[in-house]
């Protein structure tokens, strides 16, 4: 099997499937479906490669920043950056100019590639970066270049941002073997699907799926996808905007998509209200780190469609248990280890994983490093579980104080607290999950909660959509405390 | 377009997205909280609204969209 970047350019894109759809996008200005074949695409990564090493003096381990939506060039940069020796760094486009700044100074890249949207901060970052800030097909003039062999296996590949506990966020140091250790669960579980088309849909001969990839790429439940269904020479459908999710599924028939709850909840009020035409032929949803409501899996399954559950961290590489059952007991479990790492439920309960998925630690910061990945090599997730006698996992709490969002979307809430402390009004609060949303629990007097409401509404217009506040209650008393004085978040 | 139009329309979105009855909303009704919309519901309404009003609201706009009121004083300013 293919272990390394260079071989999955040179011989899966280039020798084994050049003629192969590696992408399709729905094209704004004419609305219609662009394609280009991994024949294509390996080009452009040469370009690209090409076009860094002229243009980033000693390159190897400079950081390549892309701050985009989903793009085919996304790809082309991810790997022609890699390949040219420089490290990539993934950044959500859409966060505040607080925390892009914050992201940007701690992986200070040479090279920012970017889309040119203003998400709501554009002058703030021409004004820090300028010169540093390019278009992501800054490489199309180029000829293409040879390409080598030279990443080492065990060096920082990728860059990620993951959100911390304690407020800021902290950046996952990958490496190019995080990502073939892991390809192995990904390769098998695209044989399941494909066994389970050719039993559920026997007369669609075509056994080369296709992936809507709308879960934004700097995230790596996407972002593996530019790994794995390569690996099989599948296509990835691009969806570079959420608000375009039924046009673009509409035009781009797509067997296989990656989801968050909210969306998994929006592919199921399709089904449930008879308009799965919207779908467009979709069968397989794939959730990932969630424990979705078992009812609505199974009305899925019902309908004919095909689950697949993944569970795993950025800091795993996203590897972890993966779950294929499709009924009752085991549908509502967070799935099995895989079998290719190490797995074990510690005195606490927490999963731990130790092996080749496990990152090389946070960017500069040793401390934070050593929270997570013990002595002895294991990587404490901080979910706690419980197994089944068939060996399933499935969650029962969370060690880190952390909110996990329907969106997928990772909170802390700290963050938040700080940003609510700064109203006059709150003299105490607290910020944690209500139902699957954000929700705040203040101490002020009776007289000032209209002034806290005010001020929640401007701050979440201040908030991406995500992380906004969207329930708010109100306590006349202090609230409760530990014995060490710290407030209780239960 | 008069306002009272546009906030009808918004209802009716609201109601083939989200099964939310336009007598259970208002213009101070505020979308994550009150009506209990997801990120992806918001989007799907404000995508569904750009195609009926034939407009492309800009990314950095999304933000302010907190209350139904947000989406109708846009709409009101922006649609022709």
């Amino acid at each position: 099997m293919v272990n390394n970047v260079y071989d999955l350019v040179t011989r899966t894109m280039e020798k084994k499937f050049p003629r192969r759809v590696a992408f399709r996008w729905v094209e704004d200005a004419t609305g219609t479906v662009r394609e280009k074949t991994y024949a294509q695409y390996a080009r452009d990564i040469r370009r690209a490669a090409a076009w860094f090493a002229r243009n980033i003096p000693d390159i190897e381990g400079k950081r390549v920043a892309l701050l985009s939506k989903n793009c085919y060039e996304y790809g082309v940069n991810t790997f022609g950056a890699v390949m040219a020796g420089a490290v990539l760094v993934t950044v959500n486009q859409k966060k505040t100019w607080d925390e892009l700044s914050w992201e940007l100074g701690l992986a200070d890249p040479a090279l920012i590639l970017n889309d040119g949207v203003d998400y709501g901060c554009r002058a703030q970052l021409e004004a820090a970066y300028g010169e540093r800030l390019r278009p992501m097909d800054v490489w199309k003039d180029t000829d293409p270049g040879e390409l080598e062999r030279k990443i080492d296996p065990d060096a920082l590949m990728v860059l990620m941002f993951t959100s911390g506990t304690t407020g800021r966020s902290k950046a996952v140091m990958l490496a190019e073997r995080n990502f073939f250790t892991v390809m192995q669960m990904h390769v098998a579980m695209g044989d399941h699907m494909l066994d389970f088309k050719h039993r559920q849909l026997p007369e669609d001969r075509n056994d080369v799926l296709s992936n809507f990839a709308v879960l934004p790429l700097f995230h790596l439940a996407t972002f593996i996808c530019l790994f794995s269904w390569t690996f099989k020479g599948w296509a990835l459908n691009l969806c570079s905007d959420a608000r375009n999710f039924y046009r673009d599924m509409g035009l781009m028939h797509s067997d296989s998509i990656a989801v968050a709850p909210v969306l998994m909840e929006r592919i199921y009020k399709d089904v449930k209200r008879g308009r799965a035409d919207k779908l467009n032929g979709l069968w397989n949803p794939c959730g990932s780190s969630a424990m979705f409501d078992s009812e609505m899996l199974l009305r899925l399954v019902e309908s004919g469609m095909y689950l697949t559950q993944c569970y795993g961290m950025t800091e795993t590489c996203g590897d972890g248990l993966v779950n294929y059952a499709q009924a009752e007991p085991h549908i509502r479990a967070l799935g099995k280890p895989d079998g290719h790492c190490e797995y074990k439920l510690d005195e606490n309960g927490e999963i731990c994983i130790r092996g080749g998925c496990v990152m090389l630690g946070y960017y500069k910061d040793p401390e934070a490093t050593a929270e997570i990945i013990d002595a002895d090599g294991w990587l404490h997730t901080g979910d706690l579980a419980r197994e089944d006698e068939d060996g399933y996992y499935y969650m029962v709490g969370r060690k880190k104080n952390l909110i996990i969002l329907g969106s997928g979307e990772n909170v802390s809430p700290e963050e938040l607290e700080t940003r609510l402390n700064a109203c006059a009004e709150v003299q105490e609060c607290v910020v944690k999950e209500m139902g699957k949303k954000i929700g705040a629990v203040v101490y002020c007097t009776a007289d000032k909660q209209e002034a806290v409401r005010a001020f929640v509404t401007e701050l979440n217009r201040t908030l991406p959509l995500y992380k906004r506040i969207t329930a708010v209650e109100f306590s006349a008393e202090p609230l409760p405390r530990n014995a060490m004085g710290k407030l209780l978040r239960k | 377009m008069e306002r009272a139009e546009i906030v009808s329309q918004i209802l009716a979105i609201l109601e083939d997205v989200a099964e939310i009855s336009p007598e259970d909303v208002n213009e101070n009704s505020v979308m994550m909280d009150d009506l209990d919309l997801s990120s992806m519901e918001i989007l799907t309404v404000v995508a569904d609204l750009e195609e009926t009003f034939g407009l492309r609201i800009p990314e950095k706009e999304l933000r302010n969209f907190v209350t139904i009121g947000d989406l109708a004083d846009y709409l009101t300013e922006n649609a022709g």
